[in-house]
């Protein structure tokens, strides 16, 4: 009984270290300000396709950011290279997020798809967007900041202004529902001009933001919509998932996204349509 | 910026962010960050980031740390939210072998102020220690003010809920849904248990800061609250308390996170000592 159990911890001290190996925290871009991300070594036979993992904005970040590392993990047991990164001012990257524009974050995407053919030596890319990150994805295959074969939009904000809209939505019900829970006398003081939801909003990204369009009709390569309930009907290719994301529920703004079911079906269809 | 992506623990299992001065000294202790509700080791609103760099520039070393099952963290079979203590002593172990520090400070917000206190209390090598809403024990004054409180304030609807002050009882899919109150929070040791640590504290001359935020308010009702629950505390000279009634325990807002940094890094250089077992 007990070399059992020293048997299955030995097993599992090598299945941790084995994803350790498999999991290698990288830093790129200019020095002074480097850009931290983490690369997935694909497991079993490698793809030629990378996909690069574009995350949403400020508090949807930190809810997803367990959530895409198991994507990501998953995605790579099914052989993709996979990378995920922190855009400028934002996460363990350099910079100060009091003033970022849109366009540094997608010469940050773009360094971040570099970075993956470089280190993994991929023929093509898939851009996978959460949210804001879906219209940073959409945005940087539009203007031609990066050329990949495939972008996949997971739960995209109608448009840019959309997006903006919802986030200030979820400030102000999160701001009157701390008045209404708090004593007067310990009311918090008003959040500056360049802060939503506890993190910096400068007032340039909000209005690059806000020019995002919807839909881009005019992306090169596939597009696939990825949402429970999020799918343009006219979209040519789509992954139906079960769980909902309650991006627009202010209850559950620090709740952790980890919709695994989700996870492993957005895995399997990738795998079927990407080399 | 100079920092480091780290791998700790058993089988490396655990990863944090070490943030050092150009040149550290060895004199001073290493600032240990652990994760703050389910938040990764960048903590909320970016804070950890900000309070590491800051300790940075003032010529302190830290470790930014997801505990087991968080942010980058593996999944340990056997750690709880209850163990996550060991990740802090795992964490020490990591930075010992480098030989950049002969002390550690912690400091841990919410359910990482209960790892700081469950760390400090098995970890001599811990000289001080930060508890951001963490431990409330009430006291007449506190009851007879909430008492008198639910009376005045009857517009309002009840006890608020315990947003945020969650673990991580569950990982993976279990969490999925989850909303805030539904994950559960630490429990508070009784106040035979803290007092007894508080006094094993005093006797290891631990430095202690204890920062109690507006969120905690139906808990936590005055500024002197800790030391009517435990008055053994008064007159303890590496006692520093601090009741910021207008903050939230996520510092969302810029200006009052800043302050705190602030406050949390002058803190930090003013502790001193090697750890005393």
């Amino acid at each position: 009984m007990l070399s059992e159990h020293v048997h299955a911890r030995r097993l599992l001290l090598h299945l941790l270290r084995a994803a350790r190996r498999l999991n290698n925290p990288i830093y790129f871009g200019p020095a002074a300000q480097p850009l931290f991300g983490m690369l997935h070594r694909p497991q079993g036979a490698v793809r030629q396709t990378g996909i690069v993992l574009c995350t949403s904005w400020g508090s949807e970040g930190l809810r997803s950011y367990r959530g895409l590392r198991q994507l990501a993990q998953t995605l790579s047991q099914s052989g993709f290279p996979v990378l995920r990164f922190d855009y400028t001012g934002t996460g363990d990257s350099g910079g100060d997020g009091r003033h970022v524009r849109l366009a540094q974050w997608l010469d940050d995407l773009r360094q971040a798809c570099a970075v993956l053919r470089t280190e993994t030596g991929v023929a093509g890319l898939c851009l996978t967007g959460l949210r804001f990150g879906a219209l940073l994805a959409q945005e940087a295959v539009a203007s031609g900041a990066v050329s990949a074969q495939a972008v996949a939009l997971w739960d995209s904000p109608p448009s840019g202004e959309v997006f903006v809209a919802n986030l200030q939505q979820m400030d102000q019900a999160l701001n009157e529902k701390r008045a209404q829970q708090r004593k007067v006398r310990s009311q918090m003081a008003p959040a500056a001009r360049d802060e939503l939801l506890g993190h910096d909003w400068p007032d340039g990204l909000e209005a690059d933001i806000a020019r995002l369009p919807g839909l881009r009709r005019d992306l090169p390569g596939r597009v696939i919509f990825v949402s429970r309930d999020r799918i343009p009907p006219d979209s040519v290719e789509s992954i139906r998932l079960p769980d909902a994301g309650h991006w627009s529920d202010v209850d559950r703004i620090h709740a952790p996204w980890l919709p695994v079911a989700s996870f492993r079906i957005v895995a399997e269809r990738l795998s079927d349509g990407l080399p | 910026m100079n920092e480091r992506a780290i791998s700790f623990g058993e089988s490396g299992a655990l990863f944090g962010i070490l943030g050092a001065p150009e040149i550290p000294d060895p004199q001073r202790p290493a600032v240990l960050i652990p994760n703050t509700g389910v938040t990764h080791r960048v903590g909320p609103g970016r804070m950890h980031v900000e309070l590491a760099r800051a300790l940075s520039a003032a010529g302190l070393v830290s470790l930014r740390l997801d505990n087991a099952g968080l942010g980058d963290s593996e999944t340990v079979p056997g750690r709880s939210s209850e163990t996550a203590a060991l990740d802090l002593c795992a964490a020490m172990d990591a930075l010992d072998a480098r030989n950049i520090s002969s002390g550690y400070v912690v400091i841990g917000s919410h359910n990482g102020a209960h790892d700081a206190h469950q760390a400090a209390r098995i970890d001599p090598r811990i000289i001080g220690a930060v508890f951001l809403d963490g431990y409330v024990h009430s006291t007449p004054r506190a009851w007879l003010n909430r008492l008198l409180g639910k009376v005045g304030d009857r517009s309002r609807s009840g006890d608020p809920p315990s947003d945020g002050l969650y673990l991580t009882p569950r990982s993976g899919d279990a969490l999925h849904d989850a909303s805030d109150a539904e994950i559960h929070w630490f429990e508070t040791p009784t106040h035979a248990r803290m007092e007894a640590d508080l006094v094993e504290f005093m006797r290891r001359q631990l430095a202690l800061m204890y920062v109690y935020t507006g969120d905690v308010e139906r808990d936590y009702h005055y500024a002197a609250q800790l030391i009517d629950a435990f008055p053994l505390l008064r007159g303890y000279r590496r006692l520093t308390l601090r009741h910021i009634p207008e903050g939230d325990h996520r510092y969302s807002r810029r200006t009052t996170r800043e302050a705190m940094i602030d406050v949390l890094v002058d803190w930090v250089l003013s502790v001193n000592g090697q750890p005393k077992g």
